[in-house]
C-alpha cells in the first residue's frame, strides 16, 4: 500500500513545481464565481424569492460549489493517459508492478489534494465571507464529505473510461471535450437540476453524472434532509462507483491486449 | 539453467494505410485499408543466467519489439514466451517485480523531482528490503560515485547523466533479468565507455542476466560474449561474438569524396577495382546519396591502403574517412553467405 501513498506523494510534488499554474488556476476560478453571482442574481430580481424551489443563496452556493468541485476533480487523467499513448512513455508504468488503475488513480488523488489547495480552498473562503450565503451547516459539512469521495471515484472512472479508449484511438482530444460538456450539463454543474425540464430530469437520474455534483450538492444545501433520503443518496452513489469500476476492469483486460507502444 | 526460453515467437501489427496529400488525409478517416507488418516473425532462442546476450540489428529490425514482449508489455500475436518462470504478458505484475527494463530514449525516473526522491519510490514499488536498499545504494556510490547527482531533479541532468542514473536504477531491485534497449543510444564516446563499464561492472558484481540491443556494432563487442542478429524480425545469427569478430573484425569501410566524378564512371571504378583486386567476391563500390563513395573491403584479403594508393593516383581525391562495417553492411553480407 505505501507504494502507492508514494505516488500520490509524488504527484502531488510535482504539481507544484509550476509556480505560475498555481497562480492562475486560483485566479481563474474565483472570476467565474464573480460571474455566477451577478448573473443568477440579475436573473432572481424579477422572481421573488426563489425559482423552482431554489432560493438565491441556494442556486448560488450550488452552482460556486459545482464548478469548485469540477476543478477540484479536473485531474486530466484522461489526457495523461493518452499523452502516455501517443508518446510511448506508457512502457514505463507497464513495466513496474503496479495496477494501472490504481497507479492513474493515485496520481488523480495527488492531483486532487493540488487543486484543493489552488482551486477549492480560494473559492470556499471567497463563498463564505464575501458572499456570505449563510446556509451552510457544520452538520451538512460532515455529511457531505462521504458523497464527496464517493463523487470522486465516479468521476475519476468517467476519465478512466476515455484514457482507456485512448488504447484503442491514440487521441482522446474530440471525446474528451465531448465529455467534459456532458458531465458539466448532464449533472448539474452548469445548471441545477431542478431547473432542468421534467422528462430531461428523469434521464438524468439514470445516468452516472448526477451522482458527481447534484447528489453532494443537495445533501449540502439541503436544510433538513431524512436519514432515509441521505442513504438512498449514497445507495445510488455507490452503485454507480461499483458498477464504473467493474467495467473498467473488464475494459482494461480487452485493451491491454491491443495496447501499442509508440516510438523506439 | 535457462532463464529465457522462447519459441516461435510472433508480433504483427495492424497497421492504416495512409493515403498521400490533404484530401487523402481526408480519405482515411474512413478508410478500412490495412496491412499487416510483421515485426518479430518466428523467432526462438535460450539464455542461460547470468548471460550477457546482444541483440544487435539495423534500425527498424524488431529489436525492441522482441523486448516489450520479453518484458510483459506487449502480447505477442503467436508463439511461447517463458521467463523466469513467468509468461511475461499473463502475470505482467508479478513477473515484472523480479525484472529491469531500461529504454535508452525514455526514463522510468520521475521527470520533476530529484534523482534520490525517484530511487525512493522505486524502493517503494517494489518493496526492497532497507538493507538491500543501503547496500546497493553504497555499492552504486563506490562504484560509480553518483553521489553528487542525487538532489538534482531528473529534467535537469543531461542524456549521460540521466543514462547512468536510469542504469543504476534499475539494478536497485536486485532483479534476475535486466532488458537494456539501446542503452548507449545519442551518447558520446567517453560516457559511453562509461555506461558499458557501468553494465559489464555491475554484470559482474550481481550475475544478472542480461540482453541489450543496439544498433552499432561497437558497443555489443563491448559487452557481449554471445550475440543474436536480427533483421527484418528474423534471426539471421545467433552464437559466438569471437566467430563473428574474426569475421567482420576485419572489414573497413572506405569512403571518398572525389573531384570531378561522373556518375557513369562509378561502374568503371568498379569493375577496375574488382579487375585489379580480385577477392572471393568482388569488392563493392557504392555511391552514396551525399556523393561519396564507399568500398566496404576485407583486409584478410585486401589491403585497404593498396585500393587508396590505387585510387589516389587514378583520381583527385578531395577528402576520405575509414569506418568500421555498418550493421547494415553485416547483414547485407550474412546474406550473402559469408558466416555460413
Amino acid at each position: 500500500m505505501k507504494k502507492y501513498l508514494m505516488i500520490i506523494r509524488n504527484s502531488f510534488m510535482s504539481s507544484i513545481i509550476y509556480r505560475f499554474h498555481f497562480f492562475f488556476t486560483s485566479l481563474s476560478n474565483v472570476f467565474y464565481i464573480i460571474i455566477i453571482y451577478f448573473l443568477w442574481r440579475a436573473i432572481y430580481k424579477g422572481s421573488g424569492g426563489s425559482i423552482n424551489g431554489m432560493t438565491f443563496n441556494q442556486t448560488f452556493i450550488y452552482l460556486a460549489l459545482a464548478i469548485s468541485i469540477f476543478c477540484l476533480f479536473k485531474t486530466w487523467t484522461d489526457w495523461g493517459m493518452s499523452y502516455q499513448i501517443i508518446n510511448g512513455i506508457i512502457v514505463m508504468n507497464l513495466i513496474k508492478p503496479m495496477d494501472i488503475q490504481l497507479l492513474e488513480m493515485c496520481n488523480a488523488i495527488g492531483f486532487v489534494f493540488y487543486n484543493f489547495i489552488t482551486v477549492t480552498l480560494p473559492a470556499l473562503f471567497i463563498i463564505i465571507f464575501i458572499f456570505q450565503p449563510g446556509v451552510i451547516t457544520v452538520s451538512n459539512l460532515m455529511l457531505f464529505l462521504l458523497p464527496m469521495v464517493l463523487a470522486f471515484f465516479i468521476s475519476f472512472n468517467i476519465d478512466y473510461i476515455i484514457g482507456l479508449t485512448s488504447f484503442y484511438t491514440e487521441s482522446i482530444w474530440g471525446i474528451s471535450i465531448a465529455k467534459d460538456t456532458i458531465v458539466l450539463l448532464l449533472s448539474g454543474a452548469l445548471i441545477p437540476i431542478n431547473f432542468f425540464p421534467e422528462i430531461l430530469r428523469k434521464i438524468v437520474g439514470f445516468l452516472p453524472f448526477q451522482a458527481i455534483y447534484h447528489i453532494p450538492l443537495t445533501i449540502l444545501i439541503s436544510k433538513d434532509m431524512s436519514i432515509y433520503e441521505y442513504l438512498k443518496f449514497l445507495g445510488i452513489q455507490l452503485s454507480w462507483a461499483i458498477a464504473l469500476y467493474a467495467l473498467n476492469r473488464f475494459y482494461y483486460s480487452r485493451a491491454i491486449k491491443v495496447v501499442t507502444v509508440n516510438g523506439g | 539453467m535457462n532463464i529465457v526460453k522462447i519459441e516461435s515467437l510472433s508480433k504483427h501489427f495492424k497497421i492504416l494505410k495512409r493515403s498521400e496529400g490533404f484530401i487523402g488525409a481526408f480519405k482515411d478517416l474512413f478508410s478500412r485499408d490495412y496491412k499487416i507488418i510483421k515485426a518479430v516473425d518466428n523467432i526462438s532462442f535460450k539464455v542461460q543466467e547470468g548471460e550477457i546476450i546482444g541483440f544487435l540489428g539495423p534500425n527498424g529490425a524488431g529489436k525492441s519489439t522482441t523486448i516489450k514482449m520479453m518484458s510483459g508489455v506487449l502480447e505477442p500475436t503467436s508463439g511461447s514466451i517463458f521467463i523466469n518462470g513467468y509468461i511475461p504478458y499473463k502475470d505482467r505484475k508479478k513477473y515484472v517485480k523480479n525484472i529491469g527494463v531500461v529504454f535508452g530514449q525514455r526514463t522510468q525516473l520521475w521527470w520533476e523531482i530529484p534523482v534520490i526522491e525517484s530511487f525512493k519510490i522505486l524502493k517503494e514499488i517494489y518493496k526492497i528490503e532497507p538493507h538491500i536498499y543501503n547496500e546497493n545504494m553504497k555499492l552504486f556510490n563506490e562504484l560509480f560515485n553518483l553521489k553528487a547527482l542525487y538532489p538534482i531533479p531528473v529534467r535537469k541532468l543531461s542524456l549521460g547523466q540521466r543514462m547512468l542514473c536510469d542504469i543504476v536504477a534499475s539494478f536497485l531491485h536486485n532483479p534476475k533479468i535486466i532488458f537494456f534497449d539501446e542503452p548507449t543510444i545519442g551518447l558520446d564516446v567517453s560516457v559511453k565507455n562509461k555506461v558499458q563499464t557501468l553494465i559489464k561492472d555491475l554484470n559482474k558484481v550481481k550475475k544478472t542476466t542480461i540482453i541489450l540491443t543496439s544498433h552499432d556494432t561497437g558497443s555489443v563487442e563491448a559487452l557481449c560474449r554471445r550475440l543474436i542478429l536480427i533483421d527484418k524480425g528474423s534471426i539471421i545469427y545467433d552464437g559466438d561474438i569471437l566467430k563473428f569478430n574474426r569475421i567482420f573484425g576485419a572489414y573497413r569501410t572506405l569512403k571518398v569524396e572525389l573531384e570531378q566524378f561522373e556518375g557513369s564512371s562509378i561502374e568503371v571504378l568498379s569493375k577496375t577495382i574488382g579487375e585489379k583486386f580480385p577477392c572471393k567476391l568482388p569488392i563493392p563500390v557504392r555511391k552514396d546519396d551525399d556523393g561519396w563513395i564507399s568500398l566496404t573491403i576485407n583486409q584478410d584479403e585486401v589491403k585497404l591502403q593498396d585500393v587508396l594508393n590505387y585510387i589516389m593516383k587514378e583520381y583527385p581525391i578531395k577528402d576520405l574517412k575509414i569506418e568500421e562495417i555498418e550493421t547494415e553492411d553485416v547483414v547485407r553480407k550474412i546474406y550473402e553467405g559469408e558466416l555460413v
